[in-house]
Protein backbone atom coordinates (compact mmCIF):
# COMPACT_ATOMS: atom_id res chain seq x y z
CA UNK A 1 0.00 0.00 0.00
CA UNK A 2 1.30 3.40 -0.91
CA UNK A 3 1.50 5.35 2.18
CA UNK A 4 1.53 9.40 1.31
CA UNK A 5 2.32 12.08 3.54
CA UNK A 6 -0.64 12.75 5.78
CA UNK A 7 -0.75 15.96 7.81
CA UNK A 8 -3.97 16.09 10.26
CA UNK A 9 -4.77 19.50 11.38
CA UNK A 10 -7.90 21.62 12.08
CA UNK A 11 -9.84 22.32 8.90
CA UNK A 12 -9.95 25.96 7.98
CA UNK A 13 -12.57 28.14 5.68
CA UNK A 14 -9.65 27.89 3.19
CA UNK A 15 -10.64 23.98 2.62
CA UNK A 16 -14.15 25.22 1.25
CA UNK A 17 -13.46 24.04 -1.71
CA UNK A 18 -11.91 20.61 -0.79
CA UNK A 19 -14.50 19.78 1.76
CA UNK A 20 -16.62 20.66 -1.43
CA UNK A 21 -15.28 17.88 -3.40
CA UNK A 22 -14.97 15.43 -0.45
CA UNK A 23 -18.84 15.33 0.18
CA UNK A 24 -19.30 15.17 -3.79
CA UNK A 25 -17.77 11.74 -3.92
CA UNK A 26 -19.98 9.17 -4.85
CA UNK A 27 -18.80 6.63 -2.63
CA UNK A 28 -18.05 8.94 0.68
CA UNK A 29 -22.06 10.39 0.03
CA UNK A 30 -23.03 6.94 0.10
CA UNK A 31 -21.70 5.55 3.09
CA UNK A 32 -22.53 8.47 4.92
CA UNK A 33 -25.45 10.57 5.88
CA UNK A 34 -24.97 13.10 2.91
CA UNK A 35 -27.43 13.80 0.42
CA UNK A 36 -26.64 14.29 -3.18
CA UNK A 37 -25.90 17.54 -4.63
CA UNK A 38 -23.91 18.93 -1.91
CA UNK A 39 -23.43 22.36 -2.32
CA UNK A 40 -20.30 24.94 -2.47
CA UNK A 41 -22.52 27.27 -0.12
CA UNK A 42 -23.19 24.59 2.51
CA UNK A 43 -19.39 23.21 2.86
CA UNK A 44 -18.54 27.02 3.47
CA UNK A 45 -21.48 27.03 5.66
CA UNK A 46 -19.99 23.91 7.68
CA UNK A 47 -16.64 25.34 8.14
CA UNK A 48 -17.68 28.85 9.43
CA UNK A 49 -20.05 27.38 11.92
CA UNK A 50 -18.93 24.44 13.33
CA UNK A 51 -20.41 24.00 16.90
CA UNK A 52 -18.51 23.41 19.89
CA UNK A 53 -19.57 20.07 20.67
CA UNK A 54 -18.19 19.05 17.50
CA UNK A 55 -14.53 17.86 16.61
CA UNK A 56 -12.87 17.66 13.38
CA UNK A 57 -9.22 16.62 12.42
CA UNK A 58 -8.59 16.82 8.44
CA UNK A 59 -6.55 15.12 6.43
CA UNK A 60 -4.42 16.67 4.15
CA UNK A 61 -2.35 15.20 1.58
CA UNK A 62 -0.77 17.13 -1.67
CA UNK A 63 -1.65 19.86 -0.36
CA UNK A 64 -5.61 19.21 0.05
CA UNK A 65 -8.28 17.86 2.14
CA UNK A 66 -8.84 14.43 1.24
CA UNK A 67 -10.67 13.41 4.95
CA UNK A 68 -11.91 14.21 8.11
CA UNK A 69 -13.18 12.54 10.97
CA UNK A 70 -15.50 14.30 13.13
CA UNK A 71 -16.69 13.18 16.98
CA UNK A 72 -19.82 14.79 18.52
CA UNK A 73 -19.44 15.24 21.74
CA UNK A 74 -22.10 14.06 24.57
CA UNK A 75 -23.94 15.90 26.85
CA UNK A 76 -25.27 15.63 30.42
CA UNK A 77 -25.20 12.00 31.40
CA UNK A 78 -23.30 11.11 28.11
CA UNK A 79 -20.45 14.00 28.72
CA UNK A 80 -18.22 10.60 28.51
CA UNK A 81 -19.17 9.82 24.82
CA UNK A 82 -18.89 10.92 21.50
CA UNK A 83 -20.43 9.59 18.22
CA UNK A 84 -17.61 9.47 15.17
CA UNK A 85 -17.48 9.83 11.27
CA UNK A 86 -15.15 9.63 8.92
CA UNK A 87 -15.09 10.32 5.38
CA UNK A 88 -12.20 9.51 2.95
CA UNK A 89 -12.15 11.00 -0.76
CA UNK A 90 -13.11 8.21 -3.32
CA UNK A 91 -9.57 8.42 -4.88
CA UNK A 92 -7.72 8.39 -1.83
CA UNK A 93 -9.00 5.12 -0.33
CA UNK A 94 -6.69 2.16 0.84
CA UNK A 95 -3.69 4.50 1.55
CA UNK A 96 -3.80 4.76 5.37
CA UNK A 97 -5.49 8.39 5.53
CA UNK A 98 -8.42 6.62 7.56
CA UNK A 99 -6.66 5.17 9.84
CA UNK A 100 -4.40 8.14 10.41
CA UNK A 101 -7.82 9.72 11.24
CA UNK A 102 -8.48 7.15 13.73
CA UNK A 103 -5.40 7.08 15.51
CA UNK A 104 -6.05 11.12 15.56
CA UNK A 105 -8.99 10.87 17.05
CA UNK A 106 -9.33 8.36 19.55
CA UNK A 107 -5.54 10.31 21.07
CA UNK A 108 -7.96 13.41 20.92
CA UNK A 109 -11.10 11.85 21.93
CA UNK A 110 -9.25 9.93 25.46
CA UNK A 111 -5.88 11.75 25.81
CA UNK A 112 -7.10 15.20 25.77
CA UNK A 113 -11.12 15.30 26.30
CA UNK A 114 -11.41 11.95 28.60
CA UNK A 115 -13.91 10.31 26.69
CA UNK A 116 -14.18 6.54 28.04
CA UNK A 117 -17.13 5.49 24.70
CA UNK A 118 -16.56 6.29 21.16
CA UNK A 119 -19.72 5.33 19.23
CA UNK A 120 -20.26 4.96 15.45
CA UNK A 121 -22.83 3.94 12.75
CA UNK A 122 -21.78 1.91 10.01
CA UNK A 123 -23.55 0.42 6.98
CA UNK A 124 -23.39 -3.58 7.05
CA UNK A 125 -21.71 -3.83 3.60
CA UNK A 126 -19.26 -1.30 4.15
CA UNK A 127 -16.05 -4.07 4.80
CA UNK A 128 -13.26 -1.79 4.26
CA UNK A 129 -14.91 0.56 7.42
CA UNK A 130 -15.42 -2.05 9.40
CA UNK A 131 -12.45 -4.10 9.00
CA UNK A 132 -10.49 -0.38 9.55
CA UNK A 133 -12.82 0.04 12.95
CA UNK A 134 -12.46 -3.57 14.32
CA UNK A 135 -8.67 -2.97 14.37
CA UNK A 136 -8.74 0.36 16.13
CA UNK A 137 -10.74 -1.44 19.12
CA UNK A 138 -14.51 -0.76 17.91
CA UNK A 139 -16.58 -3.45 18.95
CA UNK A 140 -19.92 -4.15 16.68
CA UNK A 141 -22.68 -4.10 19.68
CA UNK A 142 -26.05 -4.74 17.55
CA UNK A 143 -27.46 -4.43 14.43
CA UNK A 144 -29.47 -1.36 13.04
CA UNK A 145 -32.34 -2.89 10.99
CA UNK A 146 -33.12 -0.32 7.99
CA UNK A 147 -31.53 2.25 9.63
CA UNK A 148 -31.05 4.67 6.58
CA UNK A 149 -32.46 5.09 2.93
CA UNK A 150 -28.88 4.64 0.53
CA UNK A 151 -29.70 4.69 -2.86
CA UNK A 152 -33.37 3.49 -3.07
CA UNK A 153 -32.89 1.07 0.10
CA UNK A 154 -32.97 1.25 3.73
CA UNK A 155 -30.27 -0.42 4.74
CA UNK A 156 -28.44 -1.72 7.63
CA UNK A 157 -26.20 0.36 10.18
CA UNK A 158 -24.23 -1.90 12.82
CA UNK A 159 -23.95 0.23 15.84
CA UNK A 160 -19.88 -0.02 16.86
CA UNK A 161 -17.81 1.06 19.82
CA UNK A 162 -14.64 1.66 21.65
CA UNK A 163 -14.50 1.65 25.06
CA UNK A 164 -11.81 2.48 27.55
CA UNK A 165 -11.96 3.32 31.07
CA UNK A 166 -11.30 7.16 31.81
CA UNK A 167 -8.03 8.65 32.15
CA UNK A 168 -6.47 8.12 35.72
CA UNK A 169 -4.78 10.86 38.16
CA UNK A 170 -0.75 11.66 37.34
CA UNK B 1 -57.77 -2.59 41.46
CA UNK B 2 -60.22 -0.65 38.88
CA UNK B 3 -58.25 0.34 35.70
CA UNK B 4 -57.64 3.98 35.38
CA UNK B 5 -59.50 6.29 33.54
CA UNK B 6 -56.37 7.74 31.10
CA UNK B 7 -56.42 10.40 28.73
CA UNK B 8 -53.81 10.57 26.04
CA UNK B 9 -53.47 14.28 24.35
CA UNK B 10 -50.60 16.72 23.43
CA UNK B 11 -48.60 17.87 26.16
CA UNK B 12 -49.16 21.65 26.17
CA UNK B 13 -46.59 24.74 27.90
CA UNK B 14 -49.15 24.62 30.49
CA UNK B 15 -48.40 21.29 31.54
CA UNK B 16 -45.24 22.30 32.97
CA UNK B 17 -45.33 21.57 36.41
CA UNK B 18 -46.84 18.46 36.38
CA UNK B 19 -44.28 17.71 33.99
CA UNK B 20 -41.66 18.42 36.12
CA UNK B 21 -43.08 16.95 38.82
CA UNK B 22 -43.11 13.62 36.75
CA UNK B 23 -39.33 13.78 35.46
CA UNK B 24 -38.00 15.01 38.93
CA UNK B 25 -39.47 11.48 40.57
CA UNK B 26 -36.81 10.06 41.29
CA UNK B 27 -37.06 6.82 39.20
CA UNK B 28 -38.69 8.53 36.41
CA UNK B 29 -35.73 10.63 36.40
CA UNK B 30 -32.98 8.03 36.75
CA UNK B 31 -34.09 5.89 33.99
CA UNK B 32 -35.01 8.43 31.36
CA UNK B 33 -31.80 10.57 29.76
CA UNK B 34 -32.48 13.34 32.56
CA UNK B 35 -30.26 15.26 35.39
CA UNK B 36 -31.56 15.55 38.78
CA UNK B 37 -32.98 19.04 39.82
CA UNK B 38 -34.66 19.58 36.55
CA UNK B 39 -36.62 23.23 36.89
CA UNK B 40 -39.84 24.30 36.32
CA UNK B 41 -38.25 27.08 34.20
CA UNK B 42 -36.60 24.58 32.18
CA UNK B 43 -39.63 22.45 31.83
CA UNK B 44 -41.56 25.35 30.22
CA UNK B 45 -38.80 26.11 28.10
CA UNK B 46 -38.62 23.17 26.59
CA UNK B 47 -42.30 22.51 26.48
CA UNK B 48 -43.02 26.08 24.75
CA UNK B 49 -39.75 25.41 22.29
CA UNK B 50 -39.84 21.81 21.26
CA UNK B 51 -37.43 21.11 18.78
CA UNK B 52 -38.18 20.45 15.20
CA UNK B 53 -40.20 17.68 14.02
CA UNK B 54 -40.97 16.31 17.66
CA UNK B 55 -44.20 15.37 19.11
CA UNK B 56 -45.05 14.80 22.56
CA UNK B 57 -47.99 13.31 24.23
CA UNK B 58 -49.24 13.27 28.03
CA UNK B 59 -51.23 10.94 30.26
CA UNK B 60 -53.84 12.53 32.20
CA UNK B 61 -55.45 10.90 35.62
CA UNK B 62 -57.47 13.19 37.79
CA UNK B 63 -56.88 16.31 35.45
CA UNK B 64 -52.42 15.59 36.26
CA UNK B 65 -50.04 14.81 34.12
CA UNK B 66 -48.77 11.61 35.02
CA UNK B 67 -46.87 10.28 32.73
CA UNK B 68 -45.56 12.02 28.74
CA UNK B 69 -44.41 9.98 25.10
CA UNK B 70 -42.07 11.94 23.19
CA UNK B 71 -41.51 11.00 19.12
CA UNK B 72 -38.53 12.74 17.47
CA UNK B 73 -38.77 12.13 13.46
CA UNK B 74 -35.34 11.66 11.64
CA UNK B 75 -34.22 14.11 9.09
CA UNK B 76 -32.92 13.47 5.47
CA UNK B 77 -31.97 10.21 4.83
CA UNK B 78 -34.26 8.74 7.99
CA UNK B 79 -37.19 10.27 7.43
CA UNK B 80 -38.73 6.99 8.25
CA UNK B 81 -37.77 6.72 11.45
CA UNK B 82 -38.82 8.04 14.75
CA UNK B 83 -37.03 8.31 18.00
CA UNK B 84 -39.40 7.56 21.43
CA UNK B 85 -38.85 7.92 24.99
CA UNK B 86 -41.61 7.39 27.86
CA UNK B 87 -41.59 8.35 31.30
CA UNK B 88 -44.09 7.29 33.82
CA UNK B 89 -44.45 9.51 37.04
CA UNK B 90 -43.47 6.55 40.01
CA UNK B 91 -46.31 6.79 42.19
CA UNK B 92 -48.59 5.69 38.66
CA UNK B 93 -46.26 2.94 37.69
CA UNK B 94 -47.75 -0.48 36.89
CA UNK B 95 -51.27 0.75 36.37
CA UNK B 96 -51.67 0.66 31.87
CA UNK B 97 -49.94 4.48 31.61
CA UNK B 98 -46.60 3.05 29.38
CA UNK B 99 -49.35 0.76 27.25
CA UNK B 100 -51.55 3.69 26.66
CA UNK B 101 -48.72 6.29 25.66
CA UNK B 102 -46.98 3.21 23.69
CA UNK B 103 -50.09 2.46 21.73
CA UNK B 104 -50.99 6.33 20.75
CA UNK B 105 -47.13 7.03 20.15
CA UNK B 106 -47.23 3.96 17.37
CA UNK B 107 -50.56 4.87 15.93
CA UNK B 108 -49.24 8.44 15.75
CA UNK B 109 -46.04 7.13 14.07
CA UNK B 110 -47.35 4.15 11.74
CA UNK B 111 -51.16 5.72 10.94
CA UNK B 112 -50.09 9.46 10.37
CA UNK B 113 -46.86 10.09 9.79
CA UNK B 114 -46.04 6.68 7.79
CA UNK B 115 -43.08 6.05 9.95
CA UNK B 116 -41.31 2.18 9.33
CA UNK B 117 -38.80 2.26 11.68
CA UNK B 118 -39.16 3.52 15.39
CA UNK B 119 -36.32 3.35 18.19
CA UNK B 120 -35.35 3.79 21.78
CA UNK B 121 -32.89 3.19 24.30
CA UNK B 122 -33.48 1.52 27.72
CA UNK B 123 -31.30 1.07 30.83
CA UNK B 124 -30.22 -2.88 30.59
CA UNK B 125 -31.61 -3.53 34.65
CA UNK B 126 -34.99 -1.52 33.10
CA UNK B 127 -37.20 -4.75 33.22
CA UNK B 128 -40.70 -3.27 33.23
CA UNK B 129 -39.89 -1.36 30.49
CA UNK B 130 -38.28 -3.55 28.46
CA UNK B 131 -40.96 -6.23 29.31
CA UNK B 132 -43.33 -3.30 27.81
CA UNK B 133 -41.64 -2.33 24.75
CA UNK B 134 -40.97 -6.47 23.77
CA UNK B 135 -45.70 -6.53 24.20
CA UNK B 136 -45.24 -3.43 21.48
CA UNK B 137 -43.46 -5.59 19.20
CA UNK B 138 -39.90 -4.25 20.05
CA UNK B 139 -36.68 -6.36 19.39
CA UNK B 140 -33.33 -5.83 21.35
CA UNK B 141 -30.58 -5.25 18.19
CA UNK B 142 -27.87 -4.69 21.00
CA UNK B 143 -26.51 -3.31 24.20
CA UNK B 144 -24.99 -0.03 24.63
CA UNK B 145 -22.00 -0.35 26.88
CA UNK B 146 -21.05 2.39 29.24
CA UNK B 147 -23.73 4.29 27.58
CA UNK B 148 -24.57 7.13 30.32
CA UNK B 149 -23.83 8.26 34.05
CA UNK B 150 -26.18 6.92 36.15
CA UNK B 151 -25.89 7.27 39.85
CA UNK B 152 -22.19 7.38 40.43
CA UNK B 153 -21.98 4.34 37.61
CA UNK B 154 -21.88 3.88 34.17
CA UNK B 155 -24.79 1.77 32.62
CA UNK B 156 -24.94 -0.18 29.89
CA UNK B 157 -28.59 0.04 27.56
CA UNK B 158 -30.07 -1.83 24.82
CA UNK B 159 -31.11 -0.39 21.49
CA UNK B 160 -34.30 -1.79 20.69
CA UNK B 161 -36.69 -1.18 17.40
CA UNK B 162 -39.93 -2.16 16.04
CA UNK B 163 -40.14 -2.52 11.59
CA UNK B 164 -42.95 -1.85 10.09
CA UNK B 165 -42.84 -4.21 6.89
Amino acid sequence: MHRPIITLRAPEPSDAEDFFALHSAPNVMAQTQTLPHFSRARAAAMLANKPDALQVIAAEVDGHLVGVCTLYLGEGRRRHAGDLGIMVRDDYAGQGIGDALLSGMTDLAENWLGLSRIELDVFCDNQVAIHLYKKHGFVIEGTQRAWALRDGTYADAYLMARVRVGPSHA
Amino acid sequence: MPPLDITIRALEPSDADDFCALLNAPLAQSMTAGLPYFSREQARQMLANPPESFYALAAVVDGRVVGSCSLRLGARRQRHLGQIGISVRDDYAGQGIGSALMAAVIDLAENWLGLTRLELQVYTDNARAIQLYEKFGFQIEGTMRRQALSDGAYVDAHFMARIKE
